[in-house]
């Protein structure tokens, strides 16, 4: 029985990923504690996230408390008050949770007492819980790793970094003439590498490889056209991001004109450098191209020994399929 | 005597400077370096600096055949390290170390770094580090549009990244390649140093087009421009 969850309330643009956070852990523990406490630094902003985006069952259990700022927080005074089987789900400062740990400390001293911290795993894949028991001042430790259950869709990464997308719908995603066109070409008649292209076939090309992805039984979310804008101007602007059953995100992009595969994957072998994705163990970065210059891209980056796996149309369902 | 353990991936500079630190603190002191690689991430200036360098087995035998005082520095390295030297000292002696930390207070006016610690609420001046000794250790092949500056007493790099006034707008790959280029170049200095022994900026001059756009794009790896 949980008596009490604790957490230390991020900035703004990092409060989606409490939301997820606390409400997968709800969802693994299966428990429902008494109490959830967010404490609220006054540096921090805004809060409203967590009230759009929490169920009432929860807000209902939600009190903030505030903490002092990062400039203050060590006052020789108690924050958190520990009490008997408090979970706190590891957030804040690195010196937040040395100060909930002295706290521990010194509560223990004093009392017997049982105390958890939960924090994710660095690919967001698991939680490891730390249990303390501390009894006549001997403490004992309990470790367990929880496996995540529930996904969390590219959709809700991106939207924290504010970016727009469009995303797929498998049931009503539908090819028009022109892209069956195009797609009967690529499966029975492909064009020479050499050959010219016009852009509008480029944003085709793109369509129907997010429309294949969408309808794999392995993929629960497409996303086309992700925009992140500065000052109205495009900042970045991603073909195709997916997420795959087990949790991994795809990042694709699509090359159907003539422009050089090599300059691209160079650019693509730095993405989650470049993009800062993260968690950075769950992204694979793809190169979709057309189906005559597959084997070029394969052979470069075999030679470069690039972290990228190129794609055609021709191949992105078995690539998929194979995925582990 | 007492144990001082900083965990595995604090970063290099910070280890040195918690060395020379604790030395001065704490009287009869025995540092342990908690690392997973040593060999890897020993930054040549430890080796005669004070410190053990201890894996997990190793660390194991000294805090089983302790008896003193231990203490943990708890804010530099993820969580995951921080946790697993926590645990180690928990499980091996049955008790919580004492917890130090870093203290920083940011003013427009004043700021100021301070080791803490946590049990008796009090501060302590860090060791200031001397420039020629970073200077041996930064690589030998920093790119010319990276200036990289020794702040002693924030124990970190400034490193300023500049771009050419003008790319040639005909060809948008042309900014995302020395924009990649200067990250690379960044991350490889973030992956010898730590993350967090170093602020970066960047330079960009005005007339460089789309300037408001590579500048969003840097904002997203904690690189800012330049105060």
């Amino acid at each position: 029985m949980i008596n009490r969850i604790l957490l230390i309330v991020q900035p703004e643009n990092q409060q989606h990923r409490q939301v997820d956070f606390l409400t997968s852990f709800l969802e693994e523990i299966n428990s429902s504690p008494e109490e959830i406490v967010f404490f609220v630094g006054e540096d921090i902003g805004g809060t409203a996230i967590f009230e759009q985006e929490l169920p009432d069952t929860l807000l209902e259990r939600l009190q903030f408390k505030p903490i002092p700022s990062l400039n203050n927080t060590p006052n020789g005074n108690t924050i958190f008050n520990i009490q008997n089987n408090d979970h706190f789900l590891i957030s804040g400062t690195k010196l937040q949770l040395a100060c909930f740990l002295s706290e521990l400390k010194l509560e223990s001293e004093n009392s017997d007492i049982v105390a958890v911290c939960v924090h994710e795993t660095p690919d967001q894949s698991s939680f490891v819980f730390h249990k303390y028991t501390c009894i006549n001042s001997e403490i004992h430790v309990d470790l367990e790793t929880v496996e995540r259950k529930g996904i969390i869709p590219a959709s809700r990464l991106l939207s924290a970094k504010s970016y727009t997308f469009d995303i797929v719908n498998p049931g009503s995603s539908k090819l028009s003439d022109e892209q069956k066109r195009l797609l009967r070409s690529e499966e029975h008649s492909p064009r020479e590498n050499s050959s010219n292209t016009v852009a509008q076939e480029g944003f085709e090309f793109e369509a129907i490889l997010a429309h294949l992805i969408s309808q794999h039984p392995r993929v629960i979310e497409t996303l086309m056209n992700c925009i992140m804008r500065a000052d109205k101007k495009t900042a970045r602007e991603e073909d195709i991001v997916c997420t795959m059953e087990n949790g991994d995100y795809l990042f694709i992009s699509c090359k159907f004109g003539k422009s050089g595969t090599m300059a691209e994957l160079k650019r693509l072998a730095n993405a989650t450098i470049s993009r800062n994705l993260q968690p950075r163990e769950k992204w694979k970065v793809l190169f979709a191209t057309r189906h005559t210059k597959l084997e070029l891209a394969e052979q470069q980056i075999v030679e470069m020994g690039f972290n990228v796996h190129a794609v055609s149309l021709l191949t992105i369902k078995a690539f998929l399929a194979q995925l582990n | 005597m007492s144990l001082v353990i900083i965990p595995a991936g604090t970063s290099l500079l910070s280890q040195a400077q918690l060395i020379q630190t604790f030395q001065q603190i704490l009287p009869d002191v025995r540092i342990i370096l908690h690392s997973r690689l040593p060999e890897n991430t020993i930054f040549p200036f430890l080796m005669n600096a004070g410190g053990d360098i201890c894996s997990d087995d190793t660390l194991s035998e000294v805090l089983a055949s302790h008896e003193g005082e231990v203490h943990l520095f708890f804010t530099h390295a993820n969580v995951e390290a921080r946790m697993k030297s926590f645990n180690s000292i928990v499980e091996l002696t049955g008790r919580f170390p004492t917890i130090w930390g870093t203290h920083e207070t940011r003013g427009e006016q004043h700021s100021q770094r301070r080791l803490l610690n946590l049990s008796s609420n009090t501060f302590h001046s860090f060791t200031q580090l001397p420039e020629a000794l970073i200077k041996r250790h930064l690589p030998a092949d920093i790119p010319d549009s990276m200036s990289v500056v020794w702040q002693p007493e924030r124990n970190r790099l400034k490193v300023i990244l500049t771009f050419p006034k003008v790319l040639n707008k005909k060809m948008p790959v042309r900014r995302r390649v020395v924009e990649t280029h200067a990250v690379a170049a960044l991350t490889q200095l973030r992956n010898k140093f730590g993350y967090f022994s170093i602020e970066a900026y960047h330079d960009i001059h005005p007339d460089l087009g789309t300037s408001d756009v590579l500048a969003a794009r840097l904002r997203e790896h904690n690189i800012y421009p330049v105060e």
